[in-house]
């Protein structure tokens, strides 16, 4: 408890710069998924179309057009080939349909007629195509077993509203994923800056050398003290951890209630464990308050950039993605990201993120070890 | 009377430096032995060897009849140590300072409360409880540095120079303290760089050199090594050459200087030399002013032994 006393003192004699430290990096945190929120959400998009009907405009041929009308920019342009292709060559139109004469009578008959087309190649041109091909499928399909020409349309109108439908939905949780590993991926920088550098300012004065020098004399066991202070400094990272997964439920909401929300809680969870123990054994090999924030800048700053944290790892160069595999948040950032792109969960798809998961509990294991042999070897003074 | 501290054949060896060689002393119960020496003699070498900061070469310690271990925990609890350079955390108060100090060895928090307020009392930082380091002067700092130390009530206590730098009534605070914790039944291990406070505090004295120990006993047997007997100075007004060469002459004399009208004359062992020395300047109608005998003082065999001031 004494030492747990005295923990809880010099951070409280620190707390300016604790909560300012934090603030920043929520105030950081957040602009950047606000500011990223634009390039990753959906955005509904309708190709331009020019619709030249050589067919009478009622019945089936009529209902083509008013549906490719509604799901296209209709286009205004001179009935004659030059005007129509220089649209096509300028972009004006991506997409321009021909009906034939006869089409409605055809087409109910069951002659299969053909509608000629002329496309830009470009994706809105694809989904034009889409559109059109969507639209004579399911005709075709009711036509064969309807004979009665409204009920066709009927039918058609239904099938096609449904399939609306679940395309939005799918839409909106990976837009939700995609935000919540914005968020995580930022928090690598968030934790890890904030940990090493709270934690090594606590131990710079515990590990101060002439107090270091007193307690190694005293009668606690140097191990109970070294275990007490780790879990003293384990309950503020774990403070630490909690107060930003309550602010990602706070702005992300619902997402974060799935199963996807509790991988991204594990995950940052056990990253925040592995910042507790780099925090420690950086705060065992220097105990210079002045020298703290180029060395968190260097780990934390460093690691963010080189692991994709600010900027997305595909824009990364081959040379820096290596070099990132020996850093932890590595492979923090790489299961976040591995998580926006799970659709069902199961041993085999978890595998990778399981994978991840191990290798950081392995790099806390290394940072263990590795503080207690530089303690042992300050402890004694040859 | 019971060894507290028993130290054999200790050596301690860097590379090619002998820093302590084949060191053997004992610390009897209740004592304050002084631990004397010039700057890289062995004194601070010989003290984080005893306390296990240090891997020795060779030689044995005990402590309390115990061998001494880093994890001899059980004799740690009743040592407390204060070093010279300041050990306080800048964040807590003089109380917390204290209680965090005091927690490392006492666990019950009563008694632990008990202790603290002994430790204020017992350096006088009464006043200053709720203050926090930096707001304390040099002095008090000080002070807060032997109560950290000494807070557990410890049987054994090294105390080194904790009088570095301070102001007279801090510094005789201290030395008050250190003699109430004598009384109290401490055993005491000193070192400093006062002559002074030695011959105040210590009831036996090593002189360490080069890692050997050059000589030990009471602050009299020490000043009996001395080849010296006494120095009588006096002033007298234009001593005449053939004076200064007689009075050089006279039985003992071992040196004799003549400086700002001020004589000083050295004398080996012997008896009677201030009546001989008065009779000469009568019978020559020498007349002088302000004559004092001093006895060799400690820095004047530390001087003899080392052939170094203790400051070197």
């Amino acid at each position: 408890m004494t030492i747990f006393k005295a923990f809880l003192k010099v951070l409280n004699k620190n707390k300016f710069i604790v909560i300012m430290y934090t603030a920043i990096l929520v105030f950081f945190g957040v602009f950047n998924m606000q500011t990223s929120d634009n390039s990753i959400g959906y955005i509904s998009t309708k190709p331009d179309i020019l619709i030249i009907n050589n067919d009478e405009n009622k019945g089936l041929t009529k209902d083509l057009i008013n549906y490719i009308e509604k799901n296209s920019n209709k286009v205004e342009i001179k009935d004659d080939e030059t005007s129509i292709n220089d649209a096509l060559f300028y972009r004006d139109v991506n997409y321009i349909i021909y009906i034939p004469s006869n089409f409605r009578k055809d087409f109910l008959e069951g002659n299969n007629p053909q509608i000629e087309i002329k496309k830009t190649g470009d994706y809105q041109s694809s989904l034009a195509n889409m559109l059109l091909e969507r639209y004579l499928k399911v005709a075709s399909a009711y036509n064969e077993i309807i004979k009665d020409e409204n009920l066709i349309i009927k039918k058609i109108h239904d099938t096609l509203k449904d399939k609306t439908e679940v395309e939005l939905t799918s839409s909106i949780n990976k837009n939700a994923l995609d935000k919540t590993a914005y968020y995580y991926n930022f928090a690598n920088y968030s934790i890890l800056a904030g940990c090493v550098y709270i934690i090594c300012i606590i131990l710079s004065s515990f590990n101060n050398n002439m107090i270091r020098k007193r307690t190694i004399i005293s009668s606690t066991n140097n191990k109970v003290f070294n275990r007490r202070l780790l879990l003293a400094n384990s309950l503020f990272a774990l403070t630490l951890w909690l107060f930003y997964v309550i602010l990602s439920f706070i702005l992300l909401g619902e997402v974060m209630f799935s199963i996807s929300g509790l991988l991204y809680i594990l995950n940052s969870l056990v990253f925040s464990i592995c910042a507790l123990t780099l925090a420690f054994l950086i705060g065992n090999i220097s105990n210079n308050k002045n020298a703290l924030n180029g060395i968190v800048n260097v780990i934390a700053l460093g690691s963010s950039f080189l692991c994709g944290a600010f900027v997305p790892t595909e824009y990364l160069p081959e040379l820096v993605l290596k070099i990132a595999h020996i850093l932890p948040s590595y492979y923090f950032i790489n299961t976040n990201n591995l998580l926006t792109k799970i659709e069902k969960f199961n041993l085999t798809s978890l595998k990778p993120v399981l994978i991840n998961i191990s290798i950081i509990l392995a790099f806390s294991t290394i940072f263990i070890i590795l503080t207690n042999i530089i303690s042992k070897r300050k402890n004694k003074l040859s | 009377m019971e060894n507290i501290i028993e130290v054999k054949n200790l050596t301690k060896e860097y590379k090619n430096l002998k820093a302590i060689d084949d060191l053997s002393f004992c610390v009897k119960k209740g004592e304050i032995l002084g631990l004397l020496g010039p700057n890289g003699s062995g004194k601070s070498t010989t003290i984080n060897c005893i306390l296990s900061l240090l891997n020795f070469s060779n030689g044995e310690i005990k402590i309390f009849g115990k061998e001494m271990t880093p994890d001899a925990y059980d004799i740690k609890k009743d040592i407390g140590v204060i070093f010279q350079d300041i050990a306080v955390f800048a964040e807590l108060t003089v109380e917390e300072n204290l209680d965090y100090f005091c927690g490392l060895y006492i666990k019950e928090k009563e008694i632990r409360k008990k202790y603290i307020k002994d430790a204020i009392n017992l350096v006088g930082l009464n006043e200053f409880k709720k203050f926090y380091p930096k707001q304390l002067s040099g002095g008090l700092l000080r002070r807060l540095n032997i109560a950290c130390g000494i807070a557990h009530k410890p049987k054994l206590v090294f105390l080194d120079e904790p009088t570095v730098a301070v102001d007279p009534q801090s510094r005789n605070n201290i030395l008050e303290g250190i003699k109430t914790l004598k009384e109290e039944g401490a055993t005491i291990i000193y070192t400093t760089h006062y002559m002074e406070e030695v011959e105040i505090l210590c009831d036996r004295i090593i002189i360490l050199d080069k890692g050997k120990i050059i000589a030990t006993g009471t602050t009299d047997d020490l000043k009996a090594l001395a080849r010296i007997e006494e120095k009588i100075s006096l002033e007298i007004i234009e001593l005449e050459k053939k004076h200064f060469n007689n009075i050089k002459k006279l039985k003992n004399v071992e040196e004799v200087k003549y400086d700002n009208n001020i004589l000083i004359i050295t004398y080996k062992k012997g008896e009677h030399n201030l009546i001989e020395l008065i009779d000469y300047l009568k019978d020559n109608k020498i007349n002088y002013d302000k004559i004092y005998s001093e006895r060799p003082t400690l820095n004047d065999v530390f001087l003899e032994l080392t052939g170094k001031e203790l400051r070197d």
